[in-house]
């Protein structure tokens, strides 16, 4: 394995204290970060990378990520999604359950660690299903899937609305310390919504949902996390009640974690105008209201990580009237930049805090020993040059994806290099696989 | 009034006025002069067709689709019918049955129809944004002919042609009762109406009151009979059971009693006020048979409108010389 020496860049590192961002440089060896210091003299290192004027940050981890396979393998492959990762500087990517078949048992979990590590591009974590066949009826095996690799478990309350099952769904992951991730939506509230309800829906005329879709079931939960507190994490937080629950839950010391993606961070329902079907998301793009305080949890940390959600589909999925159009956007190569220009640009969030959520905060959800930058640590790196202007285009993904809203927008900060296991997965912006 | 005589009055009437607009989809995008001239023309039209004539050929040689995902009868009989009368060819095509249960998308049923050189495509669909989004993909000028929740503009223009007969220019004070919430003509009116000017009122349960409507500038009761003083129209909505509106309210029986327009309650209108309704109407359920058969009744009227507003829509669309932009080059 090739030695890398990675020169004058801007260390960034939530996790040191006194010394969050400077500028040093950092040698790889084996895989692992060997060094962290200005000036380091290596002259025998078989890489130099220049990074002067850019930023050097533990690799990203996106913590929400449709794989599409096994099952849908025209939407999205393991290895299309490992390259639209990496270039995006993503270096672990968590794999949702809703696959075909279901990630609900150890075969299935095994399969998609086998298939991640065989593409070899980024690591490739899975979650499993809280129930058979997500189905919302019966437990899944879930120990035997968490002593597979499953990372978390989710509980997916489009198919588990009823307490009583989110009740023993608590309990038995506490008895094998499971992790449970939840998408906070109550199904019966839902309806058939295709989107939030208000103003924009009214002058549409289509079905919205209510905030409190959501939020109740933030509500419910808290609740039950009272009587078994057990690590809960609530994904894509879309409400602005929701992040005032979450708050106070926090306050009081329930195990509760959270996140929200980039996409309810700088959109509104007002992207659906016009019937645009690749602003249809779940759960729905909401108010500025809403958005506004999303962006204000994510500041003073009741959020803790940013996640893409992404969510490929054909073409012909959002080519269709709204109401039929499929939900979710295309997002893996574009979550850094849209939370860098939306956090970091506009809203002054400092630089550690905004990687923070981007790195270890996901990685201590996941129990994962990635994104840090710390010497000994395994060598997952993301140089990026955050004052690189371009344009998103949806044609030049490397995801099968093409659905995406941000299609056209301008934005500064783009990957350049992205280090995975000691190996570059990113040269110079170009895949190297 | 020789029917030579009202072919001379519709081309006088229309001069070289066209359209703002190159299709039909929310009275929205309509302009106070574009709502004039279809009213006027339409004004003729109704001459024209009372009058026992009938046919012209203002249209000839033009090629009319009525392109209907959803049922229908009378939209689309007075669609097809008032392209008949301008002299147009007309065919009529089921969506669900000729594409869609083949798994085509919607939007490559328009394209495949629009390969016919149509010189209007006339959509109506289950789904709120259908015209809105085809309107892209083809290059034939489209005429909304109800989509979803979301609009029904001719409904509209032919219920304020109705009123223009009763008040002239009048800024009217106009209540809407019931249904708002799945009612694509209520979508229409109140774009068209806040565009005028009227002061507009809302009675209905909670439950189907849309989301924001005081951003159309409407006043919402939920007591009809606070509502009524001082109106010159009341509307009443039917509710759409079909579209699954029955769930909100508890019964028909207690809807009925709470928002069916009575004599009773007509009679809080103001003095020559009236009483509309997009029909079908359900007898002693929106309106009670005295009130329907009353003078001040005019639901009758609204229908014999429907054909004049829909020759004056196909032939200013069919006719404007500012061609959409032929998205297959």
């Amino acid at each position: 394995m090739k030695t890398i020496l990675i020169k004058n860049g801007q260390v960034i590192n939530p996790e040191n204290r006194r010394n969050p961002v400077r500028v040093a440089d950092i040698f790889i060896r084996d895989g692992k970060i060997a060094k962290i210091k200005q000036n380091l003299d290596r002259p025998g290192a078989d890489i130099v990378v220049n990074a002067k004027g850019k930023l050097v940050t533990a690799g990203l981890i996106d913590m929400h990520v449709h794989l599409r396979e096994p099952g849908r393998e025209d939407k999205e492959t393991i290895e299309t999604a490992s390259r639209a990762a990496a270039l995006g500087g993503i270096t672990t990517i968590l794999g949702m359950p809703n696959t075909n078949p279901t990630i609900d048992n150890q075969t299935a979990v095994k399969f998609v660690l086998e298939k991640g590590r065989e593409v070899g591009i980024v690591n490739v974590l899975t979650a499993g299903s809280l129930t058979k066949h997500m189905e919302g009826k019966e437990l899944a095996e879930i120990w035997e899937m968490r002593e597979t690799g499953a990372s978390m478990i989710i509980d997916d309350c489009a198919e588990t609305s009823g307490m009583g099952l989110r009740r023993l769904a608590l309990e038995y992951c506490k008895t094998f310390n499971m992790p449970i991730l939840t998408h906070p939506e109550d199904a019966d509230l839902k309806d058939d919504a295709v989107m939030n309800e208000g103003w924009i829906s009214t002058q549409l005329g289509l079905p919205g949902s209510p905030a409190a879709t959501e939020a109740l079931v933030v509500a419910r939960t808290i609740e039950l996390l009272r009587e078994t507190p057990t690590p809960y994490h609530f994904t894509h937080i879309s409400t602005g009640r929701s992040v005032d629950l979450i708050r106070a839950a926090k306050a009081e010391g329930l195990p509760i974690t959270a996140d929200t993606t980039a996409h309810h961070l700088t959109l509104t329902d007002e992207a659906c105008a016009n019937y645009n079907t690749h602003a249809k998301v779940d759960p729905a793009l909401r108010t500025e209201t809403d958005r506004q305080k999303l962006i204000a949890g994510v500041l003073d940390g009741t959020l803790d990580a940013i996640v893409s959600d992404h969510a490929p589909h054909l073409l012909v999925e959002k080519f269709v009237p709204f109401a039929e159009a499929a939900v979710g956007i295309t997002g893996l190569e574009t979550l850094f930049a849209l939370t860098f220009n939306e956090l970091v640009k506009k809203h002054k969030m400092p630089l550690p805090d905004f990687f923070a959520k981007l790195t270890v905060n996901p990685a201590r959800i996941l129990r994962s020993d990635r994104g840090r930058l710390a010497e000994g640590s395994t060598a997952d790196i993301t140089i990026i040059d955050p004052s690189e202007e371009w344009k998103i285009d949806k044609n030049k993904f490397a995801s099968k994806g093409r659905n995406t809203p941000f299609h056209g927008w301008n934005v500064a900060g783009r990957t350049t290099d992205t280090i995975v296991g000691g190996e570059f997965a990113v040269r110079k912006g170009k895949l190297q696989k | 009034m020789t029917s030579a005589k009202l072919l001379s009055d519709l081309k006088k009437a229309r001069q070289a006025k066209n359209l703002s607009v190159l299709d039909l989809i929310s009275t929205e995008n309509l302009t106070l002069n574009d709502v004039e001239l279809l009213l006027n023309l339409a004004g003729i039209f109704k001459k024209f067709v009372e009058g026992g004539a009938k046919k012209c050929d203002l249209l000839k040689g033009k090629t009319i689709i009525n392109f209907f995902n959803e049922n229908s009868t009378r939209t689309r009989s007075s669609f097809e019918l008032a392209g008949k009368h301008l002299g147009a060819d007309v065919i009529n095509l089921a969506g669900s049955v000729s594409s869609g249960k083949k798994g085509e998308t919607l939007g490559d049923s328009a394209r495949t129809l629009d390969a016919l050189n149509a010189d209007i495509l006339i959509i109506r669909d289950a789904n709120s944004g259908a015209p809105f989004q085809l309107a892209s993909l083809i290059r034939a000028p489209i005429v909304n002919a109800g989509d979803g929740w979301h609009e029904h503009p001719t409904q509209a223009l032919l219920e304020l042609l109705t009123l223009r007969e009763r008040f002239g220019n009048k800024k009217l004070t106009y209540l809407f009762v019931g249904d708002a919430l799945h009612s694509r003509v209520f979508g229409s009116q109140v774009r068209l109406y806040q565009k005028l000017g009227f002061e507009i009122r809302l009675a209905a349960p909670a439950t189907l009151i849309p989301k924001g409507i005081e951003n159309w500038g409407v006043k919402v009761f939920y007591k009809i009979e606070d509502a009524l003083p001082g109106c010159d129209a009341v509307h009443a909505i039917r509710l759409q059971t079909e579209r699954a509106a029955g769930k909100f309210v508890a019964t028909g029986r207690e809807y009925s009693k709470n928002y069916c327009i009575n004599p009773a309650r007509m009679a809080l209108l103001n003095k020559g006020g009236v009483v509309l309704h997009a029909g079908p109407v359900i007898r002693e359920f929106d309106l009670r048979t005295e009130v329907l058969e009353s003078p001040n009744c005019l639901v009758q009227q609204m229908v014999e409108n429907g054909l004049p507003i829909r020759m004056a829509t196909e032939w200013l669309i069919a006719t404007n010389p500012k061609q959409k932009a032929n998205p297959w080059k």
